[in-house]
């Protein structure tokens, strides 16, 4: 089984998404970004992601905390930082 | 250091000097003062670039209650090497490396998941250990007066087998690949690193004539395995779980930069002068010296071992007392904003008396532009500013009161004269 079916199948730990978040291959750094598996710290490292695509789908992740949504709205990319804001906003931030 | 003369076909050691090496010095005086300074440059630059230092820091805070420390110019630079690996390989696509803030953040959110989950902390020190370890195999090779031919170099990517080539400069031509491998725990022929190779060799991606570049043990560990490879060792166990720790601090603290930052540089000097350290200045420094401009060694040859001897008789301020500091003029004698002198041990200027005669060294020492001088040990100086401290204290508070004796006095006198 590939790493990315693995990653959206739910077959992975923790330990495995911390590696993944973080791992040269796009795709699987986007599958672990994804994934409902993916904890606040986690999703917190994504957010820190040169590649905006990352950040963005961190953002999405309904497991992503309040610190990291605030971080966000400060993002470099206008994008993100407007759903960021948008986001702080609805948790009342 | 013992040494072998050929002219008089005897053993040296440390404290005596060769009948031709008396000739060569009593003809020419002025040896002795360019022999302290090229001590004290190759003793300043051991120093400056080993933790040497560092135990002089300890000593001085323990006396003055301060929090100074100092990081040798080679673990700095090092340090870096390995961080800008650390970008440019295993975090390359993410950049969390790419700046210290985000390396801290990074590091943070591991130790964070790490609390219920450890082996995510296990994972990131793997990682810390083999790059740390691929930095020091390529900082050795550099070293080398061979690289002047050949070139080594990390390959990217992952590569299978082997992590490292080094090669002629000149014809391109592969000298030889190796494997470098690393752990934080003793090697043995079960470790990890030493299967890999096995498995490397086996699967054709690595040979029996790959150098294994390992920890202390890696040699034993590979022929305990049955593998005949040429083996380089470099680090015990215990450095590299220091390392580890010292690298991690640095993320922790947002230190992990990429390259040589000013603020770096001037980091560790202090404002103003205080006499931190003072250098040995042996017979046997003199006679490298001597050696080295008779062509005996080279220039380099001698400034590693001038350096290394020198710093090993390096004392700190808490130790001063009592000796005779020489102290070179110019700003050469400072490391990091303290002084570093000379001193010659009680045996040394006996053999020196003999030499020339009673003081004469030191005039030489003293017209070459050292500063003559006697020092106090840092202890017994910290002792009498406190003790200085508390009169000066004890002063001010008798004035005060008899200040305000007087004034009461006045302010009665007026009264009685207004009343």
């Amino acid at each position: 089984m590939s790493i990315i079916n693995k990653i959206n199948e739910g077959n992975v730990d923790e330990v495995d998404l911390l590696e993944f978040i973080t791992s040269n291959d796009f795709e699987i750094a986007l599958a672990a970004a994804d994934s409902p598996l993916s904890s606040s710290p986690i999703l917190a490292i994504a957010a820190l992601d040169s590649d905006k695509r990352i950040r963005m789908a961190a953002l999405n992740n309904k497991n992503i905390d309040d610190e990291t949504v605030i971080l966000l709205c400060n993002d470099s990319d206008i994008e993100v930082s407007s759903i960021a804001k948008i986001e702080a906003r609805r948790r009342n931030l | 250091m013992m040494w072998y003369c050929e002219k008089c076909r005897r053993m040296h050691d440390d404290h005596e000097m060769c009948p031709h090496i008396v000739q060569q010095v009593k003809k020419d005086p002025s040896i002795i003062s360019d022999a302290a300074n090229f001590a004290v440059v190759a003793g300043e630059y051991h120093l400056s670039t080993s933790n040497a230092l560092n135990s002089l820091f300890e000593n001085i805070n323990k006396v003055a209650g301060t929090n100074l420390s100092y990081e040798g110019t080679h673990q700095i630079s090092r340090d870096i090497q390995v961080f800008k690996r650390l970008n440019e390989e295993p975090f390359v696509r993410a950049g969390v490396f790419s700046t210290p803030q985000k390396a801290q953040a990074y590091l943070a959110n591991v130790k964070k998941i790490a609390e219920t989950k450890p082996k995510s902390m296990t994972a990131f020190d793997a990682k810390l250990t083999g790059y740390a370890q691929e930095i020091d195999w390529l900082r050795e090779m550099k070293g080398r007066i061979d690289s002047i031919i050949y070139k080594s170099e990390l390959l990217s990517g992952n590569a299978a087998g082997v992590d490292g080539t080094t090669y002629n400069r000149f014809t391109g031509k592969t000298i030889s690949r190796t494997t470098i491998k690393a752990s934080i725990n003793p090697m043995d022929k079960n470790s990890k690193g030493i299967l890999d190779v096995k498995e490397a060799i086996k699967k054709g991606t690595a040979s029996k004539k790959d150098i294994i570049f390992g920890p202390e043990g890696t040699e034993a560990a590979a022929r305990a395995a049955g593998l005949d490879n040429p083996v380089i060792e470099k680090n015990s166990y215990q450095e590299i779980k220091l390392s580890n720790e010292r690298l991690k601090s640095k993320i922790e603290a947002g230190k992990a930069h990429t390259t040589i930052t000013p603020d770096q540089l001037g980091a560790s000097m202090l404002n103003g002068a205080v006499i931190g350290a003072a250098i040995e200045l042996t017979m046997s420094s003199i006679t490298c010296f001597i050696k080295y401009r008779n062509g005996e060694i080279s220039r380099d040859e001698a400034f590693r071992e001038i350096g290394e001897e020198t710093a090993k008789g390096a004392i700190t301020g808490g130790a001063l007392s009592g000796i005779t500091l020489f102290l070179p003029a110019s700003a050469v004698g400072f490391v990091g904003g303290m002084a570093v002198g000379i001193y010659v041990s009680a045996v040394t200027k006996n053999l020196l008396d003999e030499v020339f005669g009673k003081g004469f060294y030191e005039q030489v020492l003293h017209t070459s532009g050292y500063i003559y001088g006697t020092s106090t040990a840092l202890a017994d100086a910290v002792q009498i500013i406190n003790a200085n401290q508390k009169q000066i204290s004890r002063n001010l508070h008798e004035v005060r009161t008899q200040n305000e004796t007087t004034s009461a006095n006045i302010d009665a006198l007026i009264a009685k004269l207004g009343g």
